[in-house]
């Protein structure tokens, strides 16, 4: 059993009582912390819950501040961005969306967050509490971390500019729905007339992490987004990344995946980036 | 630590219960209070054989902390079931159509499919597989199940016109 379970009524009372307490666990919608709990594996901690600390809520201002409690639900109901919202519906089953929240999709590894393709593709930031105070960083930046968030720190919210150019999201899983990801991948691509002015290529799933993939970026700026260029890019992917063995896949299979997928989503952003 | 009171409503009822940090509400539901009816499958909320309304919307109770319940409204499959003896419209709907055989993911998918209808008198055969889509049945196959709340629905529809 664990020592304690105290709810925050503040982030900012979750940030003292974690500065308190450094071996402390923080839990938001307890998705994936509740089964530890139950086969007793976060035996003797203590857990701070977020549960009743404010933190849930979208607020759009040309961007969106998603608040890190904010249930997956609600952004499934998002219009804009709609490849935000198509993910959103790719994690676990409608009941479960309910309860889990956009901060634990964002730092949870296996099953992977699936929202976390989009963030990235999307230049995400993300709002961080600490004991030294508030600070924003860009998403990519975090996740190079392990854990993406510091000790002693509490993910507030997630900080989501206004999409720039078409924007696409692809999944494989064994199953529609209720199936982790085997690879998921998030892209954007914004023109300058004919000519790609920018591109962004994140793939989740396939690492612990999920990684923007700047070689396959680049192979595709500059370039009309014909099929040299897609081939150049999806070889670009393929070849960045160190695909895990897990239960939904093997190595094998999730870089032969990755492969096909990241070629789907290319050409989804460049259908989309037209006109 | 020692086991802390938790006051909620169930089933209608006030109860208060004794509980330890982080126990889950389908741990205190059924093993504590006794409503049997809301399994304990997976305790991963992998199977939603748990399932329970908070407030309404379905949840997985292996994975709420029953903390988070306190002055809430809980119901379970206990709840929904009439009291006159009788089988509730979705209830009969799930004898009459086979949708049931072992019985074991029956609660879960009653519930589920209760707060669906509760929101939407007439939906989909989409909805209600969305609606469905965190509860797993091993026997009858979900063919029947989805039929079922259909035919639920339908049901459910004629007695309220009949009513009004």
């Amino acid at each position: 059993m664990v020592a304690d379970y105290v709810l925050a009524g503040t982030p900012e009372e979750a940030a003292k009582l974690l500065a308190g307490d450094p071996a402390a666990i923080v839990m938001g919608g307890g998705t994936t912390l509740m089964p530890r709990a139950t086969r007793g594996q976060l035996s003797g901690r203590r857990v701070i819950g977020l549960a009743r600390a404010g933190l849930s809520g979208i607020t759009r201002n040309g961007g969106l501040r998603i608040g890190a409690m904010t249930p997956v639900r609600d952004v499934e109901a998002l219009e804009e961005p709609a490849a935000l919202a198509e993910a959103a519906r790719a994690v676990g089953g409608a009941t479960l969306r309910g309860q889990a929240t956009v901060g634990g999709n964002v730092l949870m590894t296996r099953p992977y967050g699936d929202l976390v393709p989009v963030l990235l593709a999307l230049d995400a930031e993300i709002e961080v509490l600490g004991s030294g105070g508030a600070r924003r960083v860009p998403l990519a930046e975090a996740l190079k971390n392990d854990p993406p968030v510091a000790a002693g720190e509490i993910l507030t919210a997630v900080i989501v500019p206004e999409a720039q150019g078409a924007v696409s999201f692809k999944r494989c899983s064994r199953l529609a729905t209720g199936s982790p990801s085997i690879v998921a991948v998030a892209a954007r691509v914004r023109r300058e007339g004919d000519t790609i002015a920018e591109a962004r290529l994140a793939i989740g799933a396939v690492e612990p992490r999920a990684v923007r993939v700047e070689a396959a970026e680049q192979a595709l700026v500059g370039t009309a987004g014909d099929e040299d260029a897609v081939k150049a890019a999806v070889a670009a992917a393929t070849e960045a990344v160190n695909p895990v063995d897990d239960v939904a896949a093997s190595a094998w299979y999730r870089g032969r995946m990755t492969e096909l997928f990241v070629r789907r989503a290319l050409n989804a952003a460049l259908e989309g980036g037209r006109g | 630590m020692t086991p802390r009171a938790i006051t909620f409503e169930l089933n209608g009822e006030t109860v208060v219960t004794l509980a330890e940090p982080l126990e889950s509400l389908q741990s205190v539901v059924h093993d504590r209070l006794g409503l049997t009816g809301t399994k304990a499958g997976c305790r991963q909320g992998g199977c939603g054989s748990c399932t329970v309304q908070l407030d309404g919307e379905p949840v997985l109770s292996c994975l709420v902390p029953v903390e988070h319940v306190e002055g809430r409204s809980v119901r379970t499959i206990e709840g929904l079931t009439p009291q006159t003896g009788e089988l509730s419209p979705l209830q009969a709907a799930f004898h009459e159509g086979f949708a049931t055989q072992c019985g074991f993911c029956t609660p879960g998918m009653i519930t589920a499919a209760s707060a669906l209808l509760e929101r939407n008198p007439n939906p989909s055969r989409e909805e209600i597989i969305e609606a469905l889509s965190n509860n797993i049945c091993r026997c009858t196959g979900i063919e029947p199940i989805i039929q079922a709340v259909q035919d639920a629905a339908a049901r459910m529809r004629e007695l309220e016109e009949a009513a009004a």
